[in-house]
């Protein structure tokens, strides 16, 4: 009846049913945690904005952006880390929704949370319709929470609205 | 010899109508495991709910061996940020990126561009020649869940196929030869 198998048996399937009721509870428990986040997100400068041929016509700008945040309070039992992004967002005739990131930031330490970042730009925005000139861009900061286990959720808060000028900036 | 093969053979001793009650039973737990597969696919929209990752190119979100959860829902826009699954055409395996460019025009066609949080550069490189964009029907699921390490033993039996051949060879002849 009792056999070395069996018990090995019950034993693993009530450690499983644990961890998943745990594992429940933990993403139950998450919207109790405070996730209110205000940034601080503007333009520094636009040092390149031109055409450029790359497999077709395609318009680039290098947009430089200043970033203030406090993402302290988003480090609790289940965040394994934060991936933050800037994203660039405007319409074009062509296509109604153009989202592009232009910087990103994998943030792992509670210590690192407290953002003061000057003069940032990873990715150029680079549109396929050629239209760029005198539009005006929103730029949204977002962040992932990639838990330890759970849910992967993405936020989206703050924003900088600005108008791109009518003539090319050559560098 | 044949006294040492009766007493290897796990099923001597058991009557026979209690070897066909094993067999139902192992009938059992396979149409269980279809039946809970095919419901996550109905219940997450995806055609392959459960992925394993397969590579560290999302490091440090997600490593080899990691188990993500996929739903899709084909009406919800799709948007920069969002770690997706795309399929490219004439490659086998799927891959796990970040949504890093999206163009979406008025009749809902896409433009996208995903790149991988470890990589250096986008993903243009592997797509395959000339494809400057993936479109919607490349992609086969966006991550919504995550438990870590899970997937490791699908990792080691990838790796030595044989492995699994010799696991469900010894898992069913353990089912099968239990005694109550």
């Amino acid at each position: 009846m009792y056999s070395v198998t069996q018990r090995a048996n019950v034993i693993l399937c009530f450690g499983g049913i644990v961890l998943a009721g745990v594992l429940l509870l933990n993403i139950l428990s998450r919207p109790f945690f405070p996730n209110e986040v205000t940034v601080d997100l503007k333009l520094s400068s636009l040092p390149r904005f031109n055409q450029n041929t790359f497999k077709g016509p395609v318009e680039y700008a290098q947009l430089v952006v200043d970033i203030q945040t406090d993402l302290t309070h988003l480090f609790n039992w289940n965040t394994k880390m934060l991936f933050l992004y800037i994203t660039a967002e405007y319409q074009t005739d062509e296509y109604q929704t153009n989202e592009i990131v232009i910087w990103d930031y994998i943030l792992k330490e509670k210590s690192d949370a407290v953002i003061n970042k000057k003069q940032q730009w990873e990715y150029f925005v680079i549109d396929p319709a050629m239209s760029l000139r005198n539009n005006t861009v929103n730029l949204r900061f977002n962040y992932n929470i990639i838990p330890i286990s759970g849910l992967v959720t993405k936020h989206k808060v703050g924003s900088h609205t600005f108008k791109l000028p009518s003539n090319y900036i050559k560098a | 010899m044949n006294d040492l093969v009766s007493k290897l053979n796990p099923f001597n001793g058991i009557p026979k109508y209690q070897v066909a009650q094993q067999i139902v039973n192992l009938g059992l737990i396979v149409s269980t495991a279809l039946m809970i597969w095919k419901f996550l696919i109905i219940f997450s929209g995806s055609e392959s709910p459960i992925v394993v990752v397969l590579s560290g190119s999302m490091r440090p979100a997600f490593d080899r061996g990691d188990l993500l959860y996929l739903d899709y829902d084909e009406k919800s826009p799709l948007r920069s940020g969002e770690i997706v699954v795309f399929k490219i055409e004439g490659k086998e395996i799927p891959i796990v990126h970040r949504v890093l460019n999206v163009h979406e025009n008025a009749a809902g066609d896409y433009l996208i561009l995903t790149k991988g949080d470890n990589n250096t550069v986008d993903d243009r490189s592997l797509y395959n020649k000339d494809q400057r964009w993936l479109t919607r029907d490349h992609i086969i699921g966006r991550v919504g869940g995550y438990l870590p390490y899970v997937g490791m033993i699908t990792i080691v039996m990838h790796d030595y196929p044989n492995l699994k051949i010799l696991m469900i060879v010894v898992l069913t002849l353990i089912v099968l030869s239990t005694r109550e």
